[in-house]
């Protein structure tokens, strides 16, 4: 199945939830941020996904705010034993993840192929 | 004398705008054949107009548009358009073209045209020249607990950061993430007094008590005071709120790995690792941050290096 919010995209591909945010997320849109983020758990429970991927091409930055969402979705990738991977960060991007040290958690990859290839390994 | 570059695939169409133009002699005129030809001569020597047909082989006028828009942005360019090129044209001026002229009224509206567009231009190279010999800025603001000020300041002070030299744009987007979590923290920790230990745990709860608390005193009655001095070596921002300030040593150490998932503190590491210093007074309701400008960076001006 597929959808697309106001910040993110989702496409669910097997066992695992692929959501692609569309722009940069910034910090000021965290109260409208956290009804889909919501809404992305719900789904990840409802399709019994396992894995996800994270594609973040079309974020130039994010701060914060995206961090707590992708940290509580991988959360509940942890409670079922699955795995989460992040495609596409931008510079600034990768330097975020790094800083708040989630590059310890989380595998990198360049491109959507080769995070969908460690996820099928 | 402002010169013209006159960008079209016809010879015929180039003989045609010549004809009309020369008579002008406030201007001098320059030709080529299409938009690769038109960049090339751009790169030599920028001219003050670029105008450009708009359906050329190879780099067709909507891409010579957007490459001028990015590499020469003081540039106006000028599109000619035909019968049916009207939607492109609606494009290219999205895109940042400065205005069009259909090629069957040219003779009544180009020089016109031309005119107009390098009166705007000059006066935008005349405040970006003057711009180019500020040596400091300082800007105050006051603002209610509105994000969406919030975000029209980041964006504000990101362009003055970047009109003093200060940082180029990869920088200014640090920056940007910086001065965000710095402002979210006034208002949502300072002013507001949501606890960050709550987002993370239940974000729906957090948010619902941010909203509540807009409309509750003594929160929403409550400010965040910002001032900027730029010059051309360091941008210095200091926001202060008007909330009872927090315990710095309240924050998780970033060092200890069980502080990794807590949203606490995030922020700061943030501010930190993408300004120069940053700062905040005991109360914990004031903090500095500091952007230097890198020894290795070009001088920003030729008048003020």
């Amino acid at each position: 199945m597929m959808g697309t919010m106001r910040f993110f995209a989702v496409h669910v591909e097997g066992s695992t939830l692929i959501v692609a945010p569309t722009g940069p997320v910034s910090n000021l849109v965290g109260h409208e941020v956290q009804p889909e983020l919501s809404q992305l758990l719900d789904l990840f429970q409802k399709e019994q996904c396992r894995d996800v991927l994270v594609d973040m091409e079309k974020v130039s930055f994010f701060g914060s705010v995206l961090l707590g969402a992708l940290n509580s979705i991988f959360r509940q990738v942890r409670q079922r034993a699955g795995k989460m991977v992040i495609c596409c960060l931008s510079g600034v991007g990768r330097e975020v993840i790094h800083v708040a040290r989630f590059d310890t958690l989380w595998e990198i990859y360049p491109t959507r192929e080769e995070a969908l290839q460690s996820l099928r390994s | 004398m402002p010169t013209i570059l006159v960008v079209d695939d016809s010879a015929v169409d180039r003989r045609l705008v010549g004809g009309l133009l020369e008579n002008e002699e406030e201007w001098a005129l320059d030709y080529a054949a299409d938009g690769s030809e038109a960049l090339q001569k751009l790169c030599r020597a920028p001219c003050d107009l670029v105008l450009t047909d708009l359906v050329m082989p190879g780099m067709n006028g909507l891409e010579l548009v957007a490459a001028v828009r990015s590499r020469y942005p003081h540039v106006p360019v000028i599109l000619m358009t035909s019968k049916g090129t009207e939607e492109i044209a609606v494009r290219a001026l999205h895109a940042g073209a400065a205005s069009y002229v259909p090629k069957r009224i040219l003779a009544q509206d180009l020089a016109e045209t031309i005119r107009r567009v390098l009166a705007v231009s000059s006066r935008h190279r005349g405040k970006t020249r003057l711009l180019d010999c500020l040596t400091e800025n300082r800007c105050s603001f006051v603002l209610g607990n509105d994000v969406t000020l919030i975000e029209s300041l980041v964006v504000h002070l990101q362009e003055s950061a970047m009109q003093m030299g200060v940082c180029d744009e990869a920088e200014v987007t640090r920056i940007g993430v910086a001065l965000e979590e710095a402002l979210i923290n006034a208002l949502y920790h300072g002013n507001l007094q949501v606890d960050s230990e709550l987002r993370g745990e239940d974000d729906q709860t957090y948010y619902a008590l941010v909203a509540e608390r807009c409309r509750e005193t003594p929160f929403r009655d409550r400010r965040i005071h910002v001032s900027a001095k730029l010059t051309r070596q360091e941008a210095i921002f200091v926001i202060r709120d008007e909330g009872s300030g927090f315990d710095l040593s309240r924050l998780p150490d970033p060092d200890d790995p069980s502080a990794l998932e807590r949203a606490s503190g995030r922020g700061l590491l943030l501010m930190r690792a993408f300004m120069d210093d940053v700062s905040y007074d005991p109360t914990g309701s004031v903090v500095t941050l500091v952007k230097r400008r890198k020894a290795d960076a070009p001088s920003p001006t030729k008048e003020n290096p």
